[in-house]
């Protein structure tokens, strides 16, 4: 107990750390926050796909262009 | 002027209600399309997982925000599974906004509200500013000292832009109940018509895939897929 008591004692106490650029101020959980996200997208627009064939958006995996 | 093909067929003129609404609900989506089995080759993309991936985090939050209802306040701060709930309820909803927004990059940058799908775009935006205003109020419902901050720092902001005389956040009553009951309404009701309105459009192809035309034809067969 004594040892989550100064946890929560030390995190409640604790003010964030924050980033200025000028006018731009941003807590640094945040910054990695947006960043994690940023790259979430940019493998989720370059990872290939499990279980597609092709390699090109012209090509189907059915004759009617549709994946199943 | 390209029309839905029908799930079942429209009803005579003289039928009852309950044979129009049916013919109405049937007429929503195209015929197997409201759980199809196969989707457009373009499809197959980590980037089109997060339409779903925000609903499935959606879903959690509806689920462990009802048993926060349950319990209540009194729970939720003192117990071990009270606190597990509130976390899941918080990551949750964590999780529901980055993919939410993650959705909202892709979609923008496809221009997903090419080939008449400018409501799926809309009703989707909408539902993305009343979930911020639902996180607003469940910030402001936690019932500790947190929510009193940002009911304090934000009274001011919301008295700026007029809504103070009934929108209150100083009123933790008034923000649980906003929490709980109409904004959630209100997403989810945006996210049945956004779900609908997908299927029954389907779903928005890349700029390539269809020579920038905009009107959805499946880049294999050439044909316009769905109106």
């Amino acid at each position: 107990m004594p040892l989550i008591a100064a946890f929560h004692t030390s995190a409640m106490a604790a003010a964030g750390h924050y980033l200025h650029w000028g006018a731009i101020s941003v807590s640094t959980t945040n910054l990695l926050i947006v960043i994690a996200m940023l790259v979430l997208f940019g493998l989720a627009l370059v990872l290939p796909f499990p279980g597609h064939r092709t390699t090109a958006h012209s090509t189907g995996d059915r004759a009617d262009g549709c994946a199943s | 002027m390209t029309t839905v093909p029908r799930a079942v067929a429209p009803p005579p003129d003289n039928a009852s209600w309950t044979v129009r609404l049916r013919g109405r609900i049937g007429g929503l989506v195209p015929a197997g399309e409201a759980l199809p089995d196969s989707q457009p080759s373009y499809v197959s993309s980590w980037i089109y997982v997060f339409g779903v991936l925000t609903l499935a985090a959606l879903t959690i939050v509806l689920g462990s925000g009802i048993f926060l209802t349950l319990g209540g306040s009194a729970w939720w701060h003192v117990s071990s599974v009270g606190h597990f709930v509130n976390s899941l309820h918080l990551w949750s909803v964590e999780l529901f906004f980055m993919f939410m927004v993650i959705h909202l990059w892709g979609k923008f940058w496809m221009a997903a509200w090419r080939g008449r799908r400018t409501m799926t775009w809309v009703t989707g935006v909408v539902a993305f500013v009343a979930s911020i205003g639902t996180a607003f109020t469940g910030y402001l419902s936690q019932s500790n000292f947190d929510s009193q901050w940002i009911g304090a720092e934000g009274k001011d902001g919301i008295n700026a832009i007029g809504a103070g005389a009934f929108f209150n956040v100083l009123n933790p009553g008034q923000m649980l109940l906003w929490h709980v009951v109409l904004l959630p309404l209100v997403v989810a009701a945006l996210t049945v018509v956004h779900i609908v309105l997908v299927r029954r459009h389907g779903v928005a192809p890349p700029i390539d895939a269809t020579g920038g035309d905009g009107h959805g034809h499946d880049p294999a067969s050439g044909h316009p897929r769905r109106a």
